[in-house]
């Protein structure tokens, strides 16, 4: 009976899996993996190094098996992974191009948390990024970004929408910046995490709990919304940039 | 891997910055390939100069002979002071010595100082030239790179050169008018605004005000001419003013900065 059991269990298994099909692809000789989509983009570590889209967490075109062998004529891209995404290797870059309508479901990507990443959200979709440790872009057009447990360098933009940055440990290698036009900029760091912190805010206000020792710079601009101050006696830069919204710094706690 | 890829990553490769990969990259290339090998040790070479220059202190000797003198000194003051009595003559004599060491010792120290300092400002005038030599290396060798953080850190660089060349300046305007990111475009504006005086500079700030559609950028276009007082900007501003798609809270700032420059 036990035996049984066991051969239904791992059949149950291996027919699981093969039904699955995961898409994953190697990343030796990659330096970065340049994403794009309307959807939203979910970014996530992975211990192995390769790129990879579970089927249990995305959609994947139900004519994959009878098209085989054929390909789909588009004309926003080769959908080569039957996943509505192209991947596409170009010298040491990763492109991996979304090619689904807004509304569909999430794209959510599993890489090495050391590569390099750079995503770009076209829609009004959101970017959520966690726990990677290497230099991150992204650039939000209309939707909120999240950048949780990262340490740098990141470069993010947003049009519309909230972004939040968690900083788990702060990079000092590169300077960072973060511009928003509309919607608030909010970013945690560790309270012992040393930064030389420029804002800017135009039309909004900038709030912190940390100790910020201001410097009274000639080349900082006459207009009062400008503020550059050293936190923890200074360290990495750190731009940010806020037209209409708020810029909140926290302590990480 | 080719030699500019390599080049990029020296400055990365010397501070041990570099993952697994790239760092066996870099030594295998270096190994093989001599102008690289050059380039290597002449980054390390300068970078040590650097860090050598140290502040101008007075030799220890001096203070040491100074600190002698001055007890003896003090001590002849006590001495005098005890004979207070005793004709003026004597007290006059020994504040003239007083006078006369100190002066002995001044003028030893210019004197002295002069003669290292003539030596080191060639020396320190030498590094500041290789000094901006070497940020002008690395802006224009970092500026259009892949990655937006290496892109950031070269308009970074570029904005620490005192006196930038013309090279410098192009390649600043050119990041400013285009860039993927607006985070280096913004920068790119920032470190323009330091070089404002530069008649080039100042005209490409003026025409990319005309062209932009970016709001943020807008608005820190218009902040660095108000400003520097750029009369040339008002035109600009109340065309933006007019057009039916700049959001109000852009023309409330408008509005605000118009009132600064007429």
């Amino acid at each position: 009976m036990k035996n049984k059991i066991f051969t239904t269990f791992a059949l149950l298994i291996i027919t699981a899996t093969a039904f699955a099909q995961d898409y994953s692809m190697s990343l030796k000789g990659i330096t970065k993996v340049i994403i794009s989509s309307e959807t939203t983009i979910v970014v996530k570590p992975h211990d192995s190094i390769t790129f990879l889209m579970k089927a249990s967490e995305n959609y994947r075109n139900p004519n994959a098996e009878k098209s085989k062998g054929l390909k789909k004529i588009s004309g926003s891209g080769d959908d080569n992974t039957n996943y509505g995404v192209e991947v596409i290797k170009e010298g040491t870059l990763l492109i991996v191009k979304g090619l689904r309508e807004r509304r569909a479901s999430n794209l959510v990507i599993h890489l090495p948390k050391n590569m390099n990443i750079s995503v770009e959200s076209l829609a009004n979709n959101e970017i959520y990024i966690d726990g990677f440790s290497a230099e991150v872009e992204t650039i939000n057009h209309h939707g909120e970004t999240l950048l949780a447990n990262i340490n740098g360098p990141i470069v993010a933009e947003n049009g519309n929408g909230n972004i939040t940055v968690i900083f788990s440990t702060l990079n000092q290698l590169y300077p960072m910046s973060i511009v928003a036009d509309n919607g608030d900029i909010d970013i945690r760091m560790p309270q012992d995490a040393s930064a030389t912190i420029i804002s800017k805010t135009p039309r909004g206000e900038f709030y912190s709990d940390f100790d910020i020792e201001v410097i009274n710079e000639s080349s900082i601009q006459k207009n009062k919304r400008s503020v550059k101050g050293k936190i923890n006696k200074g360290g990495v830069e750190i731009s940010i940039q806020n037209l209409k919204g708020n810029i909140y710094l926290r302590q990480l706690k | 891997m080719n030699c500019k890829d390599i080049v990029n990553l020296i400055n990365d490769y010397k501070y041990n910055n570099l993952d697994y990969t790239n760092k066996t990259l870099v030594e295998e290339h270096l190994k093989s390939c001599s102008s690289c090998t050059q380039i290597h040790q002449e980054f390390i070479h300068l970078i040590d100069t650097i860090n050598q220059v140290q502040e101008e202190l007075p030799d220890k000797d001096l203070e040491l002979n100074f600190n002698a003198m001055l007890a003896k000194e003090k001590l002849a003051l006590k001495t005098s002071k005890s004979i207070a009595f005793k004709p003026k003559k004597k007290v006059l004599k020994s504040i003239l010595q007083v006078a006369a060491t100190i002066l002995l010792m001044i003028s030893c120290y210019v004197l002295g100082s002069y003669k290292d300092r003539a030596s080191k400002a060639k020396e320190i005038a030498f590094l500041k030239q290789e000094k901006t030599e070497m940020q002008t290396v690395a802006t224009l060798s970092l500026i259009d790179n892949e990655s937006a953080s290496k892109r950031l850190q070269a308009v970074s660089y570029a904005k620490d050169i005192a006196q930038p060349n013309n090279e410098i300046l192009s390649v600043l305007i050119a990041k400013m008018k285009n860039d993927k990111h607006t985070n280096v475009r913004l920068a790119a504006t920032n470190a323009l605004a330091k070089f404002a005086k530069n008649t080039m500079v100042r005209q490409a700030l003026i025409k990319a005000l005309k062209t932009e559609e970016n709001a943020n950028m807008q608005i820190e276009l218009i902040q660095i001419l108000v400003d520097i007082e750029e009369k040339q900007v008002i035109p600009s501003m109340e065309k933006l003013l007019q057009n039916k798609e700049t959001p109000n809270y852009i023309k409330d700032h408008i509005k605000l900065e118009l009132k600064q420059i007429i």
